[in-house]
């Protein structure tokens, strides 16, 4: 056999096997790569199921069982700001804990006792859908890359500007932390917040996988267990 | 007994040489079988009677490689198929180094920075089954280029005959396969299985291995330069006479009795005798004389020397493999073919090195699953660590490269030891015993001095030079020269008389001449008193002092003796200096023995002995323990030669001598014996650096590849850096043996 029908013969091998493996891959996935993105909607729809979201005229509502923080998403926070989905916080543990709303950065917004952190998802000014989950999914497919897994505490989660996200747990028969609030506490602490004084909130480091390794770091967290029973 | 010689193909580390031993060794009809790693060839010592060349051939095919009696026509293409290898091996290596390199860099840049370059698709803790796709398919075309090692590891290892190709083969598979397996777990859901992908592992090794196969290759074709040299200087075609007319003709054409016709500036196409013209021949190629040699008709010219001032014809006598130059290249490759005893320890040690590592790697990897409380993916590092890093080749070139490169060596220099073992003996020589005539001596009389008496020195020679041209004597013709060489005028002789056992009379230019010794003289009545005291001077020195009596008068004392070769002075105080001692042996008596020892700088003189006593004379050395090298030129050191631990045939030596010896010096210098011993010994000093390293190497990298260090506190290796450690090891052996070829002498 001549050596370039040799070597096209060895091509066409090693295409058919690459082939054949990223096929029954993502014949598993359904063809889906980014599976992250899959799985973390469906958990966000068993998160629903537990705890369901509103719709709202500013978008699909999720939240929490305590009241003080929102999770609000699909549509634009208003017509000047381009924002999509953001948390709304009740903002008197931190006023209380000495929070000095001027000295914050521009980015975080303040009406009346409430602080608004978010992220433009989408570049359209609605990315409503006909549910939370579906709006959730449309939002994700348009900003990807502000989902992620974090890998220590299993869960899904938002970036929604500034380290603020809102995350949610991959299996949540298995975790305790079905619905976790997060904010970033240098801002805060900047503009004068007590952090151990936060009522409500937990200051605490958590283990994040950073450079192939896993650091701690310090965060405001509000966690809530949707378990009956727990 | 039949001694055959077969080209070895597909043979890639110490463990394949041993294997193809222990198979031929099994055989029924075979005595010995040699396989050398360095040269890739098998020699075979069989009995045809009892087993055919083909059922050796099948033997070693059976178990997965080539084997070809080799055609000396066919180095060329050889040659030429060794460097395609060679060019395949780096395309090859480049290939993977492009696939290689990115995936090196996916697979590490998020474990070093954040800050670096990083596309966001494939970011690993987001992405992970993109990241997982990606990797594979970067590793998959580096798979392909190096699936050689999973064809040849593969198949060894079924054979129950793992080689290097095995550890590489194994431990890539279990990272490729491992890797494959979280692949399908990510693909399932597990994202953290992310964590658990060793592609890269499997692609850099695989890289890393061919780098050093190839970085091997090149090194390995340089420590036969010299043959490569050697082989070049055969000129391609010839110019002969053909029905009267000059034809070129390609050089396998030339048949033994055609007239050859050489330029001048040309290279002397095959070996023969002068018939016509006068030149000086450069012979430095064959034999290291650096000054061109005189050729008129008569004299022998070689292949490949080359023809520098006049026009030479001469007649074809040895042809194709026949002439001294396909000999020297054909005794320096047996040599470079065969093995050191020193190769034996690694022999041994390769032979069960590759089926002890892998059960240390299994041992290893389990013990640190259960240690670490069932941590699969760090198991696994170590099992491929441990695997990757213990290859043998390092082991099994260490004395054949080495040995490569120090009988290529010698042969630059024009000394041609015949095997691997005269190589290694060598280096251990205490005592050198010298044959006088021809070895310490230029083994032809000349004239040492002239004492002339009542006529002038010239006019005495030239007398009795004339007398002497009609004599057969050597000392006469020692005369002859002498005078030739002052460009002395001869008369014409009209009447001679040779005196057996005396001298000669003879008649020139109208006077009476007695030319001889003392009782030709007595017997003459010519009166010696004048010269008597010179005469016993002379003798003394070990000169033959021939008395001239001119009309009956004692005219002078021509002195004739065989004089030392300007170097052989130079030679025993070098043997000296090395801490060898120097012993002259001859049949001559003590007296003039004595004297030309002294001259040599020779302290211990072996005295009349006959020429059949002259190895009875080496046992009794090698009986007082002395490891002994016999240092001839003649038929009778043959026996002597073969007696001696090392027989080293000087020079224009007669082809018995060379066929006794161990070191055939191509030059008539005994200045190139110490260079020999001093050769071997540098080579076998690289050797044991060879070795060191190999066995170190394995010694210290094998735990450290296990995790030892680690249980300690340390560092541990990544399957990656053991790979890059295991190619380095061979390249590094290769590196120390090139370094011989810096041997000057």
């Amino acid at each position: 056999m001549k050596t370039s029908t040799k070597t096209i013969l060895a091509v066409a091998v090693v295409v058919a096997l690459a082939a054949g493996i990223v096929g029954s891959v993502l014949g598993l996935t359904h063809g889906r790569v980014d599976i992250i993105a899959a799985q973390a909607v469906t958990a966000f729809d068993e998160l629903i199921a537990k705890l369901p979201a509103n719709e709202a005229a500013d978008g699909w509502i999720l939240a929490a069982p305590d009241g003080t923080v929102r999770f609000v998403f699909g549509e634009d926070t208003l017509p000047t700001d381009p924002r999509d989905a953001y948390l709304k916080i009740y903002l008197a543990p931190f006023t209380n804990a000495g929070l000095d709303v001027s000295r914050l950065p521009a980015d975080y917004t303040v009406i009346e006792d409430t602080l608004i952190l978010g992220a433009d998802l989408s570049p359209t000014n609605a990315a409503r859908a006909r549910t939370a989950t579906a709006t959730l999914s449309m939002l994700i497919d348009a900003s990807p890359n502000a989902l992620g897994y974090h890998s220590a505490m299993a869960h899904f989660g938002i970036m929604l500007g500034d380290w603020a996200m809102v995350e949610w747990a991959a299996n949540l028969d298995e975790n305790d932390k079905d619905l976790v609030f997060a904010l970033a506490p240098d801002p805060l602490i900047a503009a004068g917040v007590e952090p151990d004084s936060v009522a409500g909130w937990v200051y605490a480091q958590v283990p994040v996988h950073m450079d192939g390794k896993s650091v701690e770091v310090w965060k405001f967290l509000k966690p809530f267990d949707l378990s009956e029973g727990r | 007994m039949t001694t055959q010689t077969l080209d070895i193909t597909g043979m890639t580390c110490a463990a394949c040489s041993g294997r193809i031993e222990r198979v031929l060794g099994r055989m029924d009809g075979i005595e010995r079988a040699a396989v050398n790693l360095a040269t890739e060839k098998a020699t075979i010592v069989y009995d045809p009677a009892t087993v055919r060349l083909s059922q050796i051939r099948a033997a070693i095919e059976k178990i997965g490689y080539g084997a070809a009696v080799p055609e000396p026509k066919r180095a060329d293409e050889n040659r030429v198929r060794r460097q395609r290898e060679i060019r395949t091996l780096w395309t090859k290596c480049i290939v993977a180094a492009v696939f290689s390199v990115p995936l090196l860099y996916i697979a590490m840049a998020p474990m070093i920075s954040a800050r670096l370059p990083f596309p966001a698709f494939l970011a690993p803790m987001r992405y992970p089954l993109a990241y997982a796709l990606v990797e594979l398919l970067l590793t998959i075309p580096v798979i392909a280029v190096g699936y050689k090692f999973y064809a040849v590891g593969f198949r060894a290892l079924l054979q129950r005959s793992p080689n290097m190709d095995s550890l590489i083969a194994v431990g890539t598979t279990a990272a490729f396969g491992y890797s494959l397996y979280n692949l399908y777990r990510i693909a399932l859901g597990d994202f953290m299985a992310v964590d658990a992908l060793y592609f890269e592992s499997a692609g850099v090794i695989i890289t890393l291995i061919l780098l050093g196969k190839s970085l091997e290759a090149v090194s390995k074709g340089r420590t036969g330069e010299a043959i490569k040299k050697l082989m070049g200087l055969a000129p391609k075609s010839a110019t002969v006479l053909r029905d009267g007319a000059q034809v070129d003709v390609p050089i396998a054409e030339v048949e033994p009795g055609d007239t050859v016709l050489v330029r001048p500036g040309a290279s002397i196409p095959v070996d023969g005798t002068v018939t016509g013209g006068h030149s000086a021949v450069d012979e430095s190629m064959l034999t290291g004389e650096s000054l061109p040699v005189d050729k008129d008709v008569g004299e022998s010219v070689f292949a490949a020397t080359i023809n520098t001032t006049g026009a030479l014809e001469f007649r074809a006598e040895k042809v194709g493999d026949d002439t001294a130059l396909a000999q020297i290249i054909r005794l320096v490759e047996d040599a470079q073919g065969s093995k050191a005893p020193i190769a034996a320890l690694a022999d041994k040690v390769s032979g069960v090195f590759v089926p002890v590592v892998i059960l240390l790697a299994l041992v290893a990897g389990v013990a640190w699953y259960f240690g670490t409380g069932g941590d699969a993916p760090f198991a696994l590092t170590i099992f491929i660590s441990v695997l990757v890093i213990a290859c043998p080749c390092a082991l099994g070139l260490a004395t054949p490269t080495a040995i490569m490169v120090g009988t290529g060596k010698g042969a630059e220099h024009g000394i041609l030891i015949k095997s691997g073992e005269a190589l290694e003996t060598a280096h251990k020589i205490d005592v050198v015993v010298l044959d006088k005539t021809g070895t310490i001596t230029e083994g032809r009389p000349a004239v040492t001095e002239i004492i002339a008496q009542g006529i002038d020195e010239n006019a005495l020679l030239a007398l009795t030079a004339s007398a002497e041209q009609s004599s057969e004597h050597p000392l006469g013709q020692a005369i002859v020269r002498e005078a030739q060489a002052r460009s002395l005028v001869l008369h014409d002789v009209p009447a001679f008389d040779s005196r057996t056992g005396r001298g000669i009379a003879a008649t020139v230019d109208a006077r009476a001449l007695l030319i001889g010794n003392v009782q030709l003289m007595h017997e003459n009545a010519v009166d010696l008193t004048t010269l008597l005291r010179d005469a016993d001077r002379l003798a003394s020195e070990g000169k033959t002092p021939m008395f001239v009596a001119i009309d009956g008068v004692a005219a002078g004392i021509v002195a004739v003796a065989d004089v030392i070769k300007p170097s052989s002075r130079g030679a025993i105080e070098k043997l000296a200096a090395l801490g060898i001692e120097s012993v002259m042996i001859t049949g001559d008596n003590a007296k003039t023995a004595a004297a030309i020892a002294a001259q040599a700088g020779v302290k211990r003189v072996l005295a009349d002995v006959l020429p059949q006593d002259k190895a009875a004379e080496v046992k009794k050395l090698q009986a007082a323990g002395k490891v002994v090298a016999m240092v001839g030129d003649g038929i009778n050191d043959a026996p002597a030669l073969a007696q001696a631990d090392i027989g080293i045939a000087i020079g224009s030596g007669t082809d018995v001598a060379m066929e006794s010896a161990d070191i055939v010096l191509m030059r008539s210098d005994l200045g190139d014996v110490p260079t020999a011993i001093n050769l071997s010994r540098k080579t076998i000093r690289n050797i044991r650096q060879n070795l060191f390293w190999a066995f170190g190497y394995n010694t210290v990298g094998i735990p450290v590849a296990a995790g030892l260090l680690y249980l300690f506190g340390g560092p541990l290796l990544s399957p990656m850096l053991a790979a890059a450690a295991m190619s380095l090891s061979s390249v590094s052996v290769l590196t120390n043996a090139l370094r011989l070829k810096r041997f000057k002498g």
